[in-house]
């Protein structure tokens, strides 16, 4: 049952495409200089997305003391890299109609989603990086397994039994099974949406971050990943903490305190976040 | 303490021994189930040995904080 690169490429094409604005906001996410007014503007004609975005505003991981009731706002109490994450975030869970691969578990993938951009935002912190950035790259880093669900239905559910049987990674069960995986599907999407390079690279190369040039956000996703996976986090049975790069492990440069404090926030926050990603 | 206070203690302690360890044991089969990890990888030796091992201190500094009796209410 392989899948053809052409394959792969036609299901992406058959997906439900981005709201303009959103498209503007992947491509932009190395920028600062783009009028908020505009944003909330554009935003705004969509009401199924702001209203998305502005539930996830008000969840508890963002810590905002008052209620925001507009994008607007939530640009004012949160600043424009978070909320253009936010709506980022809010466009994308709409993309993937949830139930069409027998034994995929949307909502399995989206508390390991939400919880690997809580902990990629606070090992982010700790290593002043850009933390509106690393929170998207964690939310997006297994975007091709939604893809491959979404686009190749039946081909993933034969995959994610043959994980079952053989015990194995999805990501060996993806190769083995389709010869591809979903890190190549999650590249052949960000290219397709026009992610911004650094966010192409990080999904490209969240498994190894030893490759040169992957980056320090690349290694921060991965680290996040192996937290959540150790976390225990998505309530999924067949789950499996991936080996950990010690290259990426020592560029964190954190000791076991700073890991515990990390641990212990990553958990209290992704609850009320994965709820509304997966609503 | 007299006698009978040292045989209540005792016991207590005893019992929360006996009702940790099937908890503690769960705890460690899930844990090895999630790092199946190839034996050559000694604990501690790799970073996933690490983070294996932070994971359990967590867990373990979790249990304790839940069940430390006398604490304020």
């Amino acid at each position: 049952m392989k899948l053809a690169p052409e394959q792969l490429v036609q299901g992406i094409h058959d997906l439900p495409s981005l709201p303009a604005v959103v498209m503007d906001l992947l491509g932009s996410l190395d920028q600062d200089d783009i009028d908020i007014s505009v944003l909330a503007r554009k935003v705004a004609h969509d009401p199924a997305l702001t209203a998305k975005t502005l539930r996830l505003a008000n969840a508890p991981a963002f810590g905002l003391q008052v209620r925001v009731a507009t994008i607007q706002q939530a640009v004012t109490f949160l600043g424009f890299q978070a909320t253009r994450n936010l709506i980022t975030a809010a466009a994308i869970t709409g993309c993937f109609p949830a139930g069409r691969c027998p034994g995929f578990d949307d909502k399995a993938f989206w508390r390991h989603a939400s919880a690997s951009a809580v902990c990629a935002r606070a090992l982010a912190r700790r290593m002043r990086f850009n933390q509106d950035v690393a929170f998207t790259a964690g939310l997006l880093h297994d975007v091709g397994q939604l893809v491959l669900a979404s686009s190749q239905p039946a081909a993933y559910g034969a995959v994610l039994a043959w994980r079952q049987q053989q015990g194995c990674s999805l990501l060996q069960a993806e190769r083995a099974v389709l010869g591809i995986d979903h890190v190549d599907a999650g590249v052949a999407l960000a290219s397709h949406w026009q992610f911004s390079d650094t966010m192409r690279q990080a999904i490209a190369r969240h498994h190894d971050p030893e490759v040169p040039g992957a980056g320090l956000l690349a290694a921060i996703v991965h680290v996040a990943d192996a937290i959540v996976h150790a976390l225990d986090l998505a309530g999924d049975e067949d789950e499996l903490v991936p080996p950990v790069s010690v290259v990426a492990w020592e560029a964190m440069g954190l000791n076991e305190e700073a890991y515990l404090h990390l641990f212990r926030e990553t958990e209290q926050q992704f609850g009320d976040m994965s709820a509304i990603m997966s609503a | 303490m007299s006698a009978e206070d040292q045989q209540v203690t005792h016991a207590a302690v005893h019992t929360s021994d006996s009702a940790a360890q099937p908890a503690r044991t769960a705890r460690q089969a899930r844990l090895d189930h999630l790092f199946r990890t190839p034996p050559s990888d000694a604990p501690t030796v790799t970073a996933t040995g690490v983070l294996r091992q932070y994971i359990e201190h967590y867990r373990e500094h979790d249990r304790l904080q839940a069940g430390q009796p006398g604490m304020a209410p």
